[in-house]
C-alpha cells in the first residue's frame, strides 16, 4: 500500500467533512464566475454571427471538422479518467489513482499539442491570424476583395478560390473583412479555452505529485474532488466551442 | 469517514462516457449531413450540446448527488447568463424594427439573419 501521509484538518474548521463541503462551495462559486466570464464571449459570439451569418457559412468550413472532433473525444476521455481518479480516491485504489491522474495529464497535453503543434501552424500557414488589420478605402468588387486577399493572406490561394468564398464574396458582393471577425472570435475563444486546459495540466500535475506521496485516501480527496470540477467546467465550454465554431 | 461521502458506481461513469461520445458522433453527423431550413442545424447543435453539457454537470460533476447549496450556486449562474442572452436578443431582434426619422415601427423592413 506504502506509505500514507493523514490530512490534518484545519483549526476552524468542525469535522473533515465542514472542511470538504465548505471547499466545494467555494470551487462552485468560481465555477460560475468562469461561466459568467465565457458567457460574455458566447453572447459576443451572438451578436456578430447575427450581424454576419454569411461570413460563418464560409467559415465554418475552413476549419478541421475531424481534427475538432478528435480533440472532443479527447477532452471529454480526460473528464471521465478525472472521475475515475476521483473514484480511485474515494475506494482507496492508490494505483488507480496515480494512473488515472496521469492519462488525464496525458489526454489534457494530447489535446494542446493537436492545438498548437497541428491546428493553429496550419491556419497561421493559410494567413489565418488572430488579428487582421482593417482596410480602409478598399472598393467592395472585383479588384478590391483580390487586392485584400492578396495583401492578407498571401500563402493561401485555394482560400480565395473556394467556391463558397467566391460566390458570397465575389459574386454577391459582400465585405470580405468580415472573415477576421470570425477567426478573431475562434482564436480569443478557443486560447481562452486552451489556457484553462494548460492551468489544468499544472494543477493535475501537482495531484500527481501528492497522490504518489500517498496524500489522497477515503478520509480526504479534497483537491482530487476540486481539480475534477474544474476540469468538468473546461470540457463543459468544448462542449458549447466544438459545435459553434466547427459544425454550423 | 467515507460514509460521508456519496460514492457513485464507476458504471455510471463509464456509460456517461459512451452517452457523450455518442452524441458528439451524432453532432457531427447531423451537422454534415442534415440540411435543415432556416436556423434549424443551429437549434438542432445547440440542443445536443445542452443536453451533453447537462450529462457531465449532473453525473461527471455529481451535481445530481450533491448538496442542495451547490445546485442552487450553480443554477444562478445559469440564470444571470439566461438575462444577459435575452437582453441581447431582446436587442438584436428588435433593431430594425425602429424607424430612425420617426421611432415609429415600420413592419416591412426586418433583417432576416441566421440563413
Amino acid at each position: 500500500m506504502g506509505q500514507r501521509v493523514e490530512h490534518e484538518v484545519a483549526h476552524h474548521f468542525e469535522s473533515a467533512h465542514q472542511e470538504f463541503e465548505t471547499s466545494k462551495l467555494g470551487m462552485w462559486l468560481f465555477l460560475v464566475t468562469e461561466i459568467l466570464m465565457f458567457g460574455g464571449l458566447f453572447v459576443g459570439y451572438t451578436i456578430l454571427r447575427g450581424w454576419y451569418p454569411e461570413t460563418w457559412d464560409v467559415c465554418a468550413d475552413i476549419l478541421s471538422t475531424p481534427v475538432g472532433a478528435t480533440n472532443t473525444a479527447i477532452l471529454l476521455l480526460s473528464s471521465f479518467t478525472m472521475v475515475a481518479s476521483v473514484w480511485a480516491a474515494q475506494t482507496d485504489r492508490q494505483g488507480l489513482l496515480k494512473a488515472m491522474l496521469a492519462l488525464t495529464f496525458v489526454c489534457a497535453g494530447a489535446f494542446m499539442c493537436i492545438k498548437l503543434g497541428y491546428e493553429w501552424p496550419h491556419e497561421f500557414q493559410k494567413g489565418i491570424r488572430p488579428v487582421n488589420k482593417p482596410v480602409d478605402g478598399i472598393p467592395v468588387d472585383e479588384a478590391g476583395i483580390k487586392a485584400y486577399y492578396e495583401h492578407y493572406y498571401p500563402n493561401n490561394p485555394e482560400f480565395i478560390e473556394q467556391s463558397a468564398v467566391q460566390e458570397l464574396f465575389l459574386d454577391e458582393g459582400r465585405d470580405p473583412q468580415q472573415v477576421p471577425v470570425f477567426f478573431g472570435l475562434y482564436f480569443t475563444m478557443t486560447g481562452i479555452h486552451g489556457l484553462h486546459v494548460l492551468v489544468g495540466m499544472g494543477l493535475i500535475g501537482w495531484l500527481y505529485i501528492r497522490s504518489t506521496r500517498g496524500e489522497f485516501y477515503p478520509g480526504y480527496f479534497t483537491p482530487v474532488e476540486l481539480v475534477g470540477l474544474y476540469w468538468h467546467i473546461v470540457d463543459l465550454i468544448w462542449i458549447f466551442l466544438f459545435p459553434l465554431f466547427y459544425l454550423i | 469517514m467515507s460514509a460521508d461521502h456519496h460514492i457513485i458506481p464507476i458504471k455510471v461513469y463509464i456509460r456517461t462516457l459512451l452517452a457523450l461520445l455518442v452524441l458528439t458522433g451524432l453532432t457531427v453527423y447531423t451537422a454534415k449531413c442534415w440540411h435543415l431550413p432556416g436556423a434549424g442545424n443551429i437549434l438542432l447543435a445547440m440542443t445536443i450540446a445542452t443536453f451533453k453539457a447537462s450529462l457531465v454537470c449532473l453525473f461527471f460533476m455529481g451535481l445530481r448527488y450533491d448538496r442542495k447549496l451547490n445546485v442552487i450556486v450553480f443554477v444562478f449562474g445559469l440564470l444571470f447568463l439566461f438575462f444577459f442572452f435575452l437582453l441581447v436578443f431582446m436587442d438584436l431582434l428588435t433593431r430594425d424594427e425602429i424607424s430612425i426619422d420617426r421611432g415609429n415601427k415600420v413592419p416591412e423592413v426586418r433583417y432576416d439573419g441566421f440563413n
